[in-house]
């Protein structure tokens, strides 16, 4: 059972470390909690849902509309919330506040498109086939999880790392004003960051959709406190820590699950963040993956 | 001509008001807070077709004379918060003499409190032992954990269960409550219980409870929450292996048509009780089932049966209570309810002193997409 119980753990960290890639990245580039971003992940799947439903469109196409999704309304969040908060120069306090407000306002309209009912995709529109090695059962799904999100993670990476407009991202992150000088245009930046955290979203939206077989207006608030832990562990504004710390995360719960009590899994995981909290602030990895953090620490 | 018509002006003066007064001592207005949406939707939705239904016959059969029923129904979104407001608000604002409620266990909690501190009664389907909030709370079916323990007795005769696993939600009291009922009757003819485990209404990854649950050597899996929940258990369940001897009981949320659309062939063979048949060859049931379709295209299910005999019974106290209408009237019109034609259990229902009606539930399975006796 063992086995078959970390591989369920690493599924299920894949499906955090997802949710928080987009999460830790905005935080990384505009040292802000986007408390929007469990919103967005929902107005992802709701696209992604929709698409398959009511459009009859191939999953793969329902996918990139909810990434498409998922990355304009994160733009269109950044536009209303935060953008007017960051040309007068306000506290980073009074953007949570704000991200808190437009997420509060998306989840209204959610509910008001779905009725406030639970929905799910369709029996079929991802083929139910599952694999045994070893005694070890794993679904064509979980395996596609599994790959989704590291390939996810590893295009972010590369996107931050090799490329041009990774060098722009992480400038501003360091200093808007130097980066200014130096002829890049923080707000395009800002909306080229905001578009692929929401992309990231929608992306996870629909996958977990899938997984967990529901899409509800509120189902970004269990993965936005999750993504809290996970960004805590990892070390704040770390895309790999964010990887690392959602696998571990996911591992976490579904060991405490498995070997202690479905009832004290999350007393166990909020327990877990206090004390990290306490012991090591900049989270487990913040020094041992300096370099592949967005924000200069 | 002047004093004529000052003496015309004071009778019309005192006779439109006390018109009116008669006008209105012939309605009654009744609250319905119900959770049409949110996740106790499955089973209020059609428990609010139900309600809608026997108010349309009701109105329509002329059998509470000149009397009209004001019939407010209000969704709380499954949120105990929004019920509360709603109900303040019937009986505050709209002057509501009676409520009917809600399935949902933990709504009712927070607002039936409310009903019985102003002293109006409430007949109420939620699924919980809510009745002994008070003596102005009444329950229109059976305590789910009493037929609970029917379906056990019935199982313990049919499959003589060894090994059983529990999976029930800790955040509702009426499934601690409905697998306590189960859980009871299997300890006492020797059933183990090899695992107890817990998930929230919002749970939706049971992967690693699932795959605990499929590594026990168990005969029996008994599932106690929301019929949506219970189907997603199932389809992990599945999925992680668990073998298809193993047999799955369920709680009477089953018994929704939102279980078999979200469980598909994945909830084949799931053994539940319901308060309801369809198949009850009753000339009323079957004349229920006929309307039911006839005015929303589907069949009825255990929530829509339960909400038609809802309404049923409150006609039933309001007539009896008549022709003062008053909310103490009305409660005593509750508390005599005896004998009173129904569509539920053996057909026939009374109140009993604890102001639940006593009855053995159907025990249903589920063959070919369908509920059907086991």
């Amino acid at each position: 059972m063992l086995a078959q119980q970390l591989l369920n753990g690493l599924v299920t960290g894949s499906t955090y470390a997802l949710f928080a890639l987009g999460f830790t990245l905005v935080f990384g580039v505009l040292h802000v909690l986007n408390l929007a971003h469990g919103a967005i992940f929902m107005a992802g799947a709701f696209a992604g849902l929709y698409a398959v439903t009511a459009a009859e469109l191939p999953l793969y196409l329902a996918f990139l509309i909810a990434m498409l999704s998922g990355g304009l309304v994160s733009v269109a969040v950044d536009w209303l919330a935060l953008r007017p908060l960051r040309q007068r120069g306000s506290s980073e306090f009074a953007a949570i506040i704000s991200s808190l407000g437009i997420a509060q306002v998306l989840m209204s309209a959610g509910q008001a498109i779905s009725q406030t009912q639970i929905m799910r995709f369709p029996f079929g529109t991802f083929p139910v086939v599952i694999y045994e090695f070893w005694g070890v059962r794993i679904s064509l799904l979980q395996a596609a999880i599994l790959g989704l999100s590291l390939l996810l993670a590893f295009t972010l990476l590369l996107f931050l790392f090799r490329t041009d407009f990774g060098r722009r991202v992480r400038a501003v992150a360091i200093s808007e004003r130097t980066s200014s000088l130096l002829g890049i245009r923080p707000n395009i930046v800002y909306f080229q960051t905001f578009f692929i955290s929401g992309a990231l979203a929608g992306a996870a939206g629909v996958i977990i959709g899938l997984a967990f077989n529901s899409v509800h207006f509120l189902m970004g608030e269990p993965f936005l406190l999750k993504a809290f832990v996970v960004i805590v562990l990892g070390g704040l504004g770390s895309i790999g820590g964010a990887l690392i710390g959602g696998v571990m995360l996911g591992l976490i719960q579904t060991i405490a699950v498995s070997y202690l009590s479905s009832s004290l899994s999350d007393a166990i995981i909020y327990s877990l963040l206090f004390c990290i909290l306490l012991i090591r602030p900049t989270g487990l990895f913040g020094k041992l993956h300096i370099e592949t953090r967005v924000v200069r620490s | 001509m002047k004093k004529n018509l000052l003496s015309l002006a004071s009778i019309f003066t005192l006779a439109v008001p006390a018109l009116l007064g008669t006008a209105q001592a012939q309605e009654v207005v009744v609250g319905v807070p119900i959770s049409s949406s949110g996740i106790f939707a499955f089973a209020n939705l059609p428990a609010r077709n139900g309600i809608t239904l026997a108010a349309e016959e009701v109105a329509k059969s002329g059998e509470l004379g000149p009397l009209k029923i004001k019939l407010l129904i209000e969704d709380t979104n499954s949120d105990k918060n929004q019920a509360v407001n709603l109900v303040n608000r019937f009986i505050n604002t709209n002057k509501a003499v009676l409520i009917l409620g809600s399935t949902s266990t933990v709504e009712a909690q927070a607002y039936l409190p409310i009903a019985q501190s102003k002293k109006i009664p409430a007949l109420t389907q939620a699924s919980g032992d809510v009745a002994v909030i008070g003596d102005w709370i009444f329950k229109a079916n059976a305590a789910p954990a009493k037929i609970m323990e029917s379906l056990a007795l019935r199982y313990i005769k049919d499959y003589q269960p060894k090994r059983v696993a529990y999976i029930f939600n800790r955040d509702n009291e009426s499934y601690i409550q409905q697998k306590d009922g189960v859980k009871g009757r299997f300890e006492q003819v020797g059933a183990k219980t090899l695992l107890e485990e817990t998930i929230v209404g919002t749970d939706t990854d049971f992967s690693a409870l699932v795959t605990k649950v499929a590594a026990q050597n168990i005969d029996t899996l008994v599932i106690s929450t929301t019929g949506e929940v219970t189907a997603n258990i199932i389809i992990q369940a599945r999925q992680a292996g668990l073998p298809s001897s193993v047999r799955i009981v369920a709680t009477p949320s089953a018994g929704s048509h939102q279980f078999l659309k979200v469980g598909g062939a994945a909830v084949e063979g799931v053994i539940f009780t319901s308060d309801y048949f369809i198949g009850n060859p009753s000339k009323l049931n079957q004349e229920f089932v006929s309307a039911y379709k006839k005015k929303y295209g589907i069949e009825p299910d255990n929530f829509a049966a339960i909400g038609y005999t809802v309404f049923k019974t409150a006609a039933a106290a309001i007539k009896s209570a008549g022709p003062d209408y008053s909310p103490e009237s009305i409660r005593k019109g509750l508390a005599g309810i005896k004998n009173l034609p129904t569509i539920l259990g053996n057909g026939s229902l009374t109140q009993t002193t604890a102001r639940t009606p006593a009855y053995d539930g159907v025990v249903l399975t589920v063959r070919d997409g369908k509920f059907v006796p086991l």
